[in-house]
């Protein structure tokens, strides 16, 4: 197989088109071939590099609404918040009477999209079901709202607060130089040009943040930390202590998605990853376990006998089943 | 209060068909920008994107009364991308062209000077700007619209092997012009 084909095959699994067996034939490929991992790495840097394509383009909404009614003879709508009380669903209304009454508590948080108040331009979002979504965020950022996860956004000041659940952001080395603050009670993480999980569960106090690219600054009260990438914190806002170990950004699991992924994963890692996707045991029983990595990004297995021959094609091992939830692996060889 | 989970675009679209202007007017402005950077990705120039988001959004004013939409985002992207390509297809013979832009390494790069100040997504932008139109158009439909290799065959009406090979090429060449880039870059830096 040619070079041009591997790299067929790499831009296929960038964008998650690749089949099983073409799956099988890159990992095989990466595992013999002692350069082709440096190319992957380029070819996912491109992939990264290039998310704000013609994103940074801003539209006055209003100005375009104006002239969109001019230029083709729309007839105008009475406005919208005074009709919605009358004709639109409940959802609205509710919404409506949401931002009434933060007006009236909050005492000048105006909720409003590009509104200029003393407070900035704060919206909430909430995420109330049951896959991810997406918000852009101001210079291009991506935030990845994990589902029953929701925080208030700055506009203004690029400030998320209130974060409660998951939530990862992906941002960008914006013109403005401009980082992401998320505060919370005692904690200060500051982000820019990075990708970080941030996780705060408001019963226990936890919060933790795992940083997946590049570097992000953390306050600890007068305590400045820079966290890397493969580090994550943990910090509790009751006893006010933290701690810093290796996260694993190598593997993702996704089992509402039916996403198994491995990115240079080391394979005994792999290994406990397949256990917690399918409930099973894997009892790997060489005295010592070879350094091999295993990439299979956005990886969709059909059963857990795929996952296992798949990586089976990679390196040599015997997988002896001793159950339905029982699996034992020996003898672990590079091809 | 912003609930994103909130099925709005059903009851946007139901106070459409029930009021066609003051529906408009919020499905406007909830989904102009959207399909606005949708258009210039595609088209690269901001005001005829902007003239086809006009457009599609009158056709759906026009179509009020009989339109039957199920998925709102799905229906206006779709307009979107069939507009832009047909505006696309009626100025440039680019889906029988299979030339290779040779003009990316000659005129990507002015000046070392001009590096020193540019980042890398930046300058990669701007390679993809200057990509042979046919690649440049089958990469930006799968990488920012996500519109599978098949999806992008259909829509542009070439077949599914030369879509694959179009990614291939589009990402070989951004590959080249990043490791040149980056080469001149540290060149840049020892000097």
């Amino acid at each position: 197989m040619g070079r041009d084909n591997y790299i067929s095959l790499i831009t296929k699994q960038l964008n998650n088109q690749l089949s099983t067996s073409e799956l099988s034939e890159l990992n095989n490929w990466l595992s013999v071939n002692s350069g082709s991992k440096a190319v992957v790495s380029d070819f996912k840097e491109v992939w990264d590099s290039v998310s704000t394509y013609k994103s940074s383009a801003s539209f006055d909404v209003d100005a375009a609404y104006n002239s969109f009614v001019k230029k083709y003879d729309i007839p105008i709508s009475t406005p919208v918040s005074s009709n919605a009380q009358g004709g639109i669903s409940n959802t609205l209304r509710y919404i409506l009477a949401a931002i009434t009454a933060l007006l009236l508590i909050g005492g000048g948080v105006y909720l409003a999209k590009n509104g200029d108040t003393l407070a900035g331009s704060i919206e909430h979002f909430a995420n109330n079901d049951s896959t991810s979504i997406s918000v852009s965020l101001v210079g291009g950022g991506i935030a990845t709202m994990a589902p029953q996860s929701e925080f208030n956004y700055n506009y203004k000041s690029s400030q998320v607060s209130d974060l409660k659940g998951e939530s990862t952001f992906s941002l960008v080395k914006n013109a403005q130089k401009k980082p992401l603050n998320i505060d919370f009670d005692g904690l200060a993480i500051k982000a820019n040009d990075t990708e970080l999980a941030v996780n705060s569960d408001e019963t226990s106090g936890d919060i933790s943040t795992s940083v997946n690219k590049g570097r992000v600054d953390v306050e600890i009260g007068k305590t400045a930390i820079q966290l890397t990438k493969g580090q994550k914190l943990s910090y509790n806002s009751h006893t006010k202590k933290h701690k810093i170990e290796k996260s694993r950004p190598q593997i993702l699991i996704d089992k509402a998605e039916g996403i198994l992924s491995f990115d240079n994963t080391p394979i005994e890692e792999a290994f406990q990853a397949i256990e917690q996707f399918y409930d099973v045991n894997i009892d790997i029983v060489d005295s010592k376990v070879p350094a091999y990595h295993f990439t299979a990004i956005n990886y969709r297995p059909e059963s857990l006998d795929e996952c296992l021959e798949l990586i089976q094609n990679s390196f040599s091992m015997t997988i002896l089943r001793k159950g339905p939830k029982s699996i034992v692996i020996s003898n672990i060889k590079s091809k | 209060m912003k609930n994103l989970a909130a099925n709005t675009d059903e009851e946007l679209l139901t106070l459409f068909s029930e009021d066609g202007s003051k529906g408009l007017e919020l499905i406007f402005k909830k989904y102009y920008e959207q399909m606005c950077k949708t258009a210039i990705r595609i088209t690269k120039e901001r005001s005829l994107a902007e003239d086809i988001v006009q457009e599609v959004f009158f056709e759906l004013f026009k179509k009020r009364e009989t339109v039957n939409i199920k998925s709102l985002p799905g229906y206006l992207k779709r307009s979107v991308y069939n507009r832009s390509l047909n505006r696309i297809k009626s100025t440039k013979d680019i889906f029988d062209s299979n030339e290779l832009n040779t003009e990316i390494g000659d005129n990507s790069i002015n000046s070392q000077e001009q590096m020193e100040f540019k980042e890398l997504s930046d300058y990669l932008n701007e390679v993809i700007d200057k990509l042979p139109e046919k690649c440049r158009l089958v990469f930006v439909l799968n990488r920012f619209e996500e519109l599978s290799y098949k999806e992008v065959a259909a829509k542009m009406e070439i077949s599914v092997k030369t879509v694959e090979n179009q990614m291939s090429k589009a990402l070989r060449i951004l590959r080249e012009e990043m490791l040149v880039y980056k080469k001149l870059l540290e060149k840049e830096r020892m000097e």
